[in-house]
């Protein structure tokens, strides 16, 4: 069964929202403090956690940025509708993905299912599933898809499964761009809306991690009108 | 430097000025009469002298005096007729040509006073020397009596030289600095509070005029602590406001997710297509706009901008509206049409732009049902620096008198019946155009119809888009 820890300071939230996640099929744990939220996501054995950025004590980023100093375990924000500040400043920080809040619980259920499914590798129209050890590599980037293990230039690299996700679908197309609703489409597991910076948010924090090329460019490119392209060597 | 400075000056010096004039005037006249603080001479030269002169007035005539008086003037011998008048016009005191009149009477055949008869007039001469007391200290000068005048004297009665131009230099300078100063010190603190509300009405309320104006004791420092006052309070009172409204939105907030997690639950134990259940969660999501809305519209009042400033090409911010209406207006079978012209590029928050668009034309979609078409005309007036973008649609059109209401939050309409109103979008829409300088109205067209009109400055060398 799949462990969902919930932090939130609204335990009649959580309550409900418990509830609902029970029904469709998770464990749920629930947490109404920050600290002690945190302590939880950190101590292993959940799936995911769903996070509100907006708690009044200990603030939800200094919470996500906790569990992000020791852990990728996968993090869903719940945040302000309209508020870009939290939801851009969530995402640098390492969160997979966001919800606005009020949404409605199968919104929160479809999020976490998108984030849970990509845990699991990408496939290409069934071509390289099954084959558990299929490694991928173009340009000194090495990625294990199901071992979820990528190396850039012989070091281990530590993203986050969106990050992961991401580099992935550009690598398998390595040399092409991929358009963001693509992009969207096959590592968010959503659809691209407007206004929806998250691809870009993303994809800067992967390039802070990855470095720059001997030459000063960057590996991720972004194309313009057309999206993002992984240089081939 | 303002004008009030300037005015300040000018009437301090002016005022210096006149009030150096006069007192200059009245020192001139003082010292003029202290130069005819004459008085008779008695000494043992005056007779000879005053003897000369009648001789000379006797025979030569008054001509001959004049011309003698003139040419020797260390000799100081004055002739008054009948009348008073000296005849050489210099001024004499009326008690002197009185003592000489009196010393004439009581002993005429006096040395130093003489009777001359010419030309049909009497005339009387005497000698005068200057009091010694009105010029003392000065070793060279003769003493007592009618010694030769000292050379200052000699222009007795004349007109008087102007002081030296160093002098006046120096006192128009200072006159000068005095008024600058004046001015200053009046035009100053009242300079920092047109500066201080000026800034108050941008918006800035944390502005204090005080320490612009130091430690004054006056009306004006007074003034500059009442304005703080006043400037406290309102920000007090805005602050409140805008907690009170952020803090309402965010309690509403709160309650709305847990009402959408709760008929989320309810929707999972009963029948999912369940109507009702549906209309509950259309609310909620309506309401939950409405509170976005309003947060949105006080950030934008309270001057928090969103986004950040980038260049715009607006036809690539255009083809997104339409796009997105058009997606929104097939639903009920209508279509927005584009002439898509007008290439341009601005510096803006693109954001805001989109959502102020946005709103216009979905206002136009919500307001005009019947319209079966919404027109988006754009074009670039270059001699304005100008993009306008027109929305057209052939609805009802709007009431003359409430075209202008239109935008403001929440305005209904007398006349519309069984709508909702105009909401937020269209107040949201105004406030984030003028915070690019822009505006926006609304007119009816004559064929029918409404037409709002945006118009955005451009920058004055327009970037032309690649699009």
């Amino acid at each position: 069964m799949t462990c969902v820890l919930l932090i939130d300071d609204d335990a009649k939230l959580t309550a409900l929202l418990g509830d609902y996640l029970a029904a469709e099929g998770f464990s749920v744990s629930i947490e109404n403090d920050g600290p002690q939220g945190a302590a939880e996501a950190l101590s292993g054995g959940y799936a995911i956690a769903v996070l509100d950025v907006m708690m009044p004590r200990l603030n939800g980023l200094d919470v996500l940025r906790t569990i992000r100093a020791l852990s990728t375990l996968p993090v869903l924000m719940l945040t302000a509708r309209g508020d870009d500040v939290d939801r851009i400043t969530g995402l640098e920080l390492g969160a997979d993905d966001y919800v606005p809040k009020p949404c409605t619980p199968r919104e929160l259920v479809a999020r976490i299912r998108a984030i849970l499914r990509r845990m699991q590798p990408v496939t290409e129209s069934g071509l390289e599933s099954d084959q558990g050890d299929a490694v991928l590599v173009s340009s000194g980037l090495t990625m294990w898809p199901h071992q979820r293990r990528a190396e850039w230039l012989g070091e281990s690299l530590r993203l986050t499964s969106t990050e992961f996700s991401l580099l992935e679908v550009l690598l398998r197309h390595a040399g092409r761009p991929v358009s963001k609703q693509d992009l969207s489409a096959r590592a968010l597991g959503r659809p691209h809306t407007r206004h929806d910076r998250s691809i870009d948010v993303h994809l800067s924090s992967i390039r802070r991690k990855l470095g720059l090329l001997a030459d000063g460019r960057s590996i991720i490119q972004a194309v313009h009108r057309q999206g993002y392209q992984l240089l081939k060597d | 430097m303002g004008r009030l400075f300037w005015k300040f000056f000018a009437f301090i010096w002016l005022a210096q000025l006149v009030g150096i004039v006069a007192i200059g005037s009245a020192f001139w006249f003082t010292a003029r009469r202290a130069d005819q603080n004459l008085e008779m001479a008695y000494g043992p030269g005056a007779g000879t002298r005053v003897e000369a002169a009648s001789d000379i007035l006797k025979y030569a005539g008054v001509e001959g005096f004049k011309s003698w008086s003139q040419h020797e003037r260390r000799e100081i011998v004055f002739a008054v007729d009948e009348s008073g008048r000296e005849l050489l016009e210099r001024a004499l005191a009326p008690g002197l040509i009185q003592s000489a009149r009196q010393l004439h009477q009581e002993d005429s055949w006096s040395p130093i006073v003489s009777e001359v008869g010419t030309n049909g007039h009497r005339y009387l001469l005497f000698a005068a020397a200057p009091d010694m007391a009105a010029a003392p200290g000065d070793p060279q000068g003769p003493p007592r009596g009618l010694g030769p005048p000292r050379p200052e004297d000699t222009r007795l009665g004349g007109p008087r030289a102007l002081p030296p131009p160093s002098i006046t230099l120096t006192t128009l300078i200072a006159s000068l600095l005095t008024a600058v100063l004046l001015a200053w010190y009046v035009a100053k603190p009242i300079r920092s509070l047109r500066f201080a509300f000026d800034g108050v009405a941008g918006g800035n309320l944390s502005l204090r005029v005080m320490p612009l104006i130091g430690k004054r004791q006056d009306e004006l420092a007074d003034l500059g602590r009442d304005f703080d006052r006043m400037a406290e309070r309102l920000q007090a009172s805005m602050e409140g406001q805008r907690r009170l409204l952020h803090d309402v939105s965010h309690e509403v907030r709160s309650p709305l997710a847990r009402l959408q997690a709760a008929v989320g639950l309810l929707r999972r134990k009963y029948d999912r297509e369940e109507p009702t259940i549906e209309r509950i969660e259309e609310e909620i999501v309506r309401i939950d706009r409405l509170v976005g809305d309003l947060l949105n519209l006080s950030r934008i009042e309270a001057g928090e901008l969103a986004g950040a400033e980038e260049e715009i090409q607006l036809l690539e911010l255009l083809t997104d509206v339409v796009a997105d209406a058009n997606f929104e207006a097939a639903s009920s079978g209508r279509s927005i049409t584009w002439n898509e012209r007008g290439a341009a590029s601005l510096i803006g928050r693109a954001d805001m732009l989109r959502v102020a668009i946005e709103n216009v034309v979905r206002n136009a979609l919500k307001h005009a049902p019947e319209s079966r078409d919404i027109t988006i005309r754009t074009s670039v007036d270059a001699a304005r620096s100008t993009y306008t973008i027109r929305v057209l649609d052939s609805g009802p059109g709007v009431p003359d008198e409430e075209l202008a209401q239109m935008f403001t939050p929440f305005f209904r309409s007398n006349h519309a019946e069984g709508t909702d109103g105009y909401g937020l979008g269209l107040a949201i829409a105004k406030r984030s155009l003028e915070a690019h300088g822009g505006r926006i109205f609304a007119s009816n067209r004559p064929e029918g119809g409404l037409v709002v009109t945006i118009e955005l400055p451009l920058p004055r060398t327009p970037v032309p888009s690649a699009g």
